[in-house]
């Protein structure tokens, strides 16, 4: 269960982890990859006209007689999105899905970044309304226990434009989900990053997604829309099968790689620590 | 075609529920796929085939349906009518002749193997029987399809010295018989030695064995010939299967004794020889031989046992005032050698008289009057006695012109109860008939000799002589030689009598019958019984079992199975639709 102490404890193990590797423990204290005003610095820019004089870092003027600013990282005060799917596809992987949404999350509210929780389906449902503080962990967590899959297909653009219809603050989002979208998931994305939001794409799939151990005479159902369909499954239609969803997999990957989004990808056989434990030290939630 | 088996057509009800269990049988399993819309993409590509998925289902029930009706159609044991493939009754030749060399082997062991081979090629379901065939058929088996049960049928047929009698095929198709041998074939396994060359109709024959060279005696006879002395008359017909003339010595001799009776060399032609007559002077009554010395291919028939006797007279005595007449009637049938009748006073078997019936044990009584247990009453002279045979066929009146008789002087009488009426008149009054009471027997012939002018009549001594031979049970008189099959007279049988036959292996059976038979074995018999001892012999003396070039004779015998039968090739077809269907099962359960 999430409100278990055992399962908090790992979730307090994650966030030292992350105090550790993202450094920090004061308000905002998540670093942004903008750059800009604050006060650690991150790199050296070309001085353009209208920049500001005082960072401009006149020691290398001295030595190279070129005119460069200092960039620092800005310290903001992030807003987490978590668009958890929970259309039907993801009744095998939702435990896990919701256990690695627990931990993003906690991590969050202890960072004091402020997190906001929706289930994805057919459409958008709040899990948990934009709120910050370490305080707000036990309803974050509550509102994960009660979630339960719902709706009839998955529709992630639409998602998308209600979420942002909803939420015009950037922020980071974090889709947990299978990715397995009839209509794609490559507007969505294109949609929530065109509106300056930094994504990071979860995937889980368990093996019922990627291989296929049925032979023979089947009536197939789809478990989001109910339509069934007789097939004969011989080992060259289950090879297909296997192929079309690493394609799938694979478009996945080139479509983040191309748009810049982080994508990890995980099973329910790996324990949700180690995937954040993962993330965490490739760098957060970075492309 | 015809169902040997159609109650298992109810077979078919059970169809019903089989497409009951295969529509729940082929009904898929449902799986749940969080992938829907690239299982749809996947099969895509297949649409072209959906027909054939769905009717796919209905093609494996078709397959199934077909399945299922072949196996319901063999239970039912499906015939094509004509088929080759009926019953069979293999019929072994087991006359003399297949005991014939050929080679090393019999060609009865050629037979044996033939048959065997027929029963070992027969396929699972057809059946068979086993009988030998001679003289008649004997079954050794019954209609099975158990191969032991019919190798083991062909290994007991015997050889037999029987001559073969096409009619004891042709009598299974009479009779109670008759419908069964019409869904049957029958097939002859024989060396092709038929008595008039050609094989019995209705039958395939299966030939075995090859022309063989023989010469054999067809034909034997020995009589004592009339005239002072013993002299021997043997009459001998001899055959050859040789295809040259060949020459032989012909040996008579008794059996009992190591003297030649005499020595004759013959010249033997291909064929049928003319029969020659030889006389033995001085031959003593008894068993004698008759060798042919030559070395052939079925030596059985190389040697004839003749059994010369002597008639022995019924002693006749005569008890009537015409004693002239009634002495010259017996006379004429005891000088000359003949011997049939003998008068003798002292100790008669049969006393003749006239009016009064005598009381010896066999009479014979003409113009009967007063009381007598031979007749119940006398009465008046008949008005009309034209005679009316009643049993034209009866021993006494088979020598005679009964219709032809006067019974003149005959009166009115009554019969006793169980009195055997051989000629009546018009109003079924008797004029002669015989009757038997307390081991007694009598003739009655109801009529005046002398007003019939019977005594002067030929037929009188020859009633003397029927009657005389009928009551003393010689109305038969064994001849020299018997083929087997046939049977011989029990001389001096009278009823009651037991008759003890001793046969040619030493063995003796006895017999309260006129007749003994059929006779089997070549070789003498001695009979013996109240009336005396006979001697009685047995000879093959068959020219079909002794010409054993079967050449003109060939083998007739159709296919025995030609093709597989209905119920197995429905099977067959069940068992290749049963693999069709399971690799389409196997491709809807399994992929």
């Amino acid at each position: 269960m999430l409100t278990d102490p055992s399962f908090i404890r790992k979730l307090d193990g994650l966030y030292l982890l992350a105090r550790k590797v993202l450094g920090g423990s004061m308000q905002a204290d998540r670093k942004s990859t903008k750059k800009g005003s604050g006060i650690t610095f991150a790199d050296y820019a070309e001085y353009h006209p209208g920049d500001d004089f005082r960072s401009i870092d006149w020691r290398v003027y001295g030595r190279f007689e070129q005119l460069v600013v200092k960039l620092f990282e800005i310290d903001e005060d992030a807003t987490v999105y978590i668009l958890l799917d929970e259309s039907p596809s993801m009744k095998s992987k939702f435990l896990t899905a919701r256990q690695l949404a627990a931990g993003i999350g906690y991590i969050a509210l202890h960072m004091l970044d402020q997190l906001c929780v929706y289930g994805l389906a057919d459409r958008l449902q709040p899990i948990l309304e934009r709120t910050r503080g370490r305080g707000k962990v036990l309803p974050f967590l509550r509102g994960l226990e009660d979630a339960n899959t719902f709706g009839s297909d998955t529709n992630f653009t639409a998602c998308a434009r209600e979420f942002q219809a909803r939420h015009r603050r950037k922020g980071i989002i974090v889709v947990i989900s299978d990715f397995l979208f009839p209509a794609g998931f490559d507007d969505g994305l294109k949609f929530l990053q065109w509106n300056r939001h930094e994504v990071f794409c979860l995937q889980v799939q368990d093996e019922n997604d990627t291989k296929c151990d049925w032979k023979g005479d089947v009536e197939l159902t789809c478990v989001e829309t109910g339509q069934r369909q007789r097939l004969t499954i011989t080992p060259r239609e289950a090879k297909l099968y296997e192929q079309a969803v690493a394609d799938w997999n694979e478009s996945l990957r080139k479509c983040c790689a191309k748009r810049g989004i982080g994508l990890a990808s995980t099973t329910p056989r790996v324990p949700f620590e180690t995937v954040i434990t993962d993330i965490l030290r490739r760098g957060g939630l970075v492309a | 075609m015809k169902f040997l088996a159609p109650l298992f057509f109810w077979s078919f009800l059970s169809f019903l529920p089989l497409v009951a269990i295969y529509f729940l049988k082929v009904r898929p399993r449902r799986r749940e796929a969080t992938a829907y819309f690239l299982w749809n993409r996947v099969f895509t590509e297949k649409k072209s085939t959906s027909l054939f998925q769905r009717l796919r289902d209905l093609l494996s029930l078709l397959l199934l349906s077909l399945v299922f009706g072949a196996v319901c159609l063999s239970l039912t044991r499906p015939e094509i009518v004509n088929d080759e493939r009926k019953d069979l009754l293999l019929l072994i030749d087991h006359s003399a002749s297949m005991s014939a060399g050929e080679g090393s082997q019999q060609r009865l062991a050629l037979a044996r193997e033939a048959a065997a081979d027929l029963i070992r090629g027969m396929d699972a379901s057809q059946r068979a029987a086993v009988a030998a065939v001679a003289a008649d058929v004997r079954f050794f088996s019954h209609l099975t399809d158990n191969p032991r049960e019919l190798l083991d049928a062909v290994k007991a047929v015997p050889a037999t010295a029987l001559g073969f009698r096409p009619g004891a095929i042709a009598s299974l198709r009479s009779g109670d018989s008759s419908e069964w041998m019409k869904g049957h074939r029958m097939i002859l396994i024989t060396d092709g030695c038929f008595p008039d060359g050609k094989p019995p109709d209705g039958v395939e024959i299966l030939k075995v064995g090859e022309p063989l060279e023989n010469a054999g005696i067809i034909a034997a006879d020995a009589r004592y010939l009339p005239g002072p002395g013993n002299r021997l008359g043997i009459y001998l017909q001899i055959a050859s299967s040789f295809r040259e003339t060949i020459k032989a010595d012909l040996l008579l001799k008794p059996a009992d004794a190591p003297t030649i009776g005499k020595l004759v060399n013959l010249e033997i032609k291909p064929g049928t020889n003319p029969g020659e007559s030889f006389v033995i002077e001085e031959a003593q009554p008894g068993r004698w031989l008759a060798k042919l010395e030559i070395r052939d291919a079925f030596p059985a028939d190389d040697e004839v046992f003749l059994a010369a006797q002597k008639p022995k007279p019924v002693r006749v005595h005569v008890e009537a005032a015409d004693k002239f007449f009634f002495d010259a009637a017996v006379e004429s049938f005891s000088g000359g050698g003949s011997g049939f009748l003998l008068l003798s006073p002292e100790s008669p078997q049969m006393v003749i008289s006239r009016g009064k019936a005598p009381e010896a044990p066999l009479s014979l009584v003409f113009q009967p009057e007063g009381g007598s247990p031979w007749w119940q009453s006398v009465g008046e002279p008949l008005e009309s006695a034209v005679p009316r045979v009643v049993i034209p066929d009866h021993p006494v009146l088979r020598n005679l012109d009964p219709a032809g008789l006067n019974f003149a002087g005959a009166r009115k009488i009554v019969p006793p109860r169980d009195a055997l009426i051989l000629i009546e008149n018009e109003d079924a009054v008797p004029l002669l008939y015989t009757a038997s009471a307390g081991g007694r027997s009598v003739i009655v012939a109801n009529m005046n000799p002398v007003d019939a002018d019977f005594f002067y009549s030929a037929w009188f001594p020859v009633l003397v002589h029927s009657a005389a031979t009928y009551l003393a049970g010689r109305d038969d008189s064994l001849a020299a030689t018997y083929t087997p099959g046939e049977s011989m007279p029990l001389p001096g049988v009278r009823p009651g009598d037991v008759t003890t036959i001793r046969l040619p292996d030493g063995s003796s059976v006895t017999s309260d019958a006129r007749r003994f038979g059929p006779l089997e074995s070549p070789g003498f018999y001695t009979l013996q019984n109240q009336a005396g001892e006979w001697l009685a012999a047995v000879n093959l003396l068959s020219p079909s079992e002794s010409l054993l070039d079967n050449a003109p004779v060939s083998s007739s015998l159709g296919p025995i199975a030609s093709g597989l039968p209905p119920y197995l090739i429905l099977t067959i077809l069940a068992i290749l639709v049963l693999i069709i269907e399971s690799l389409l099962y196997h491709r809807r359960k399994v992929g």
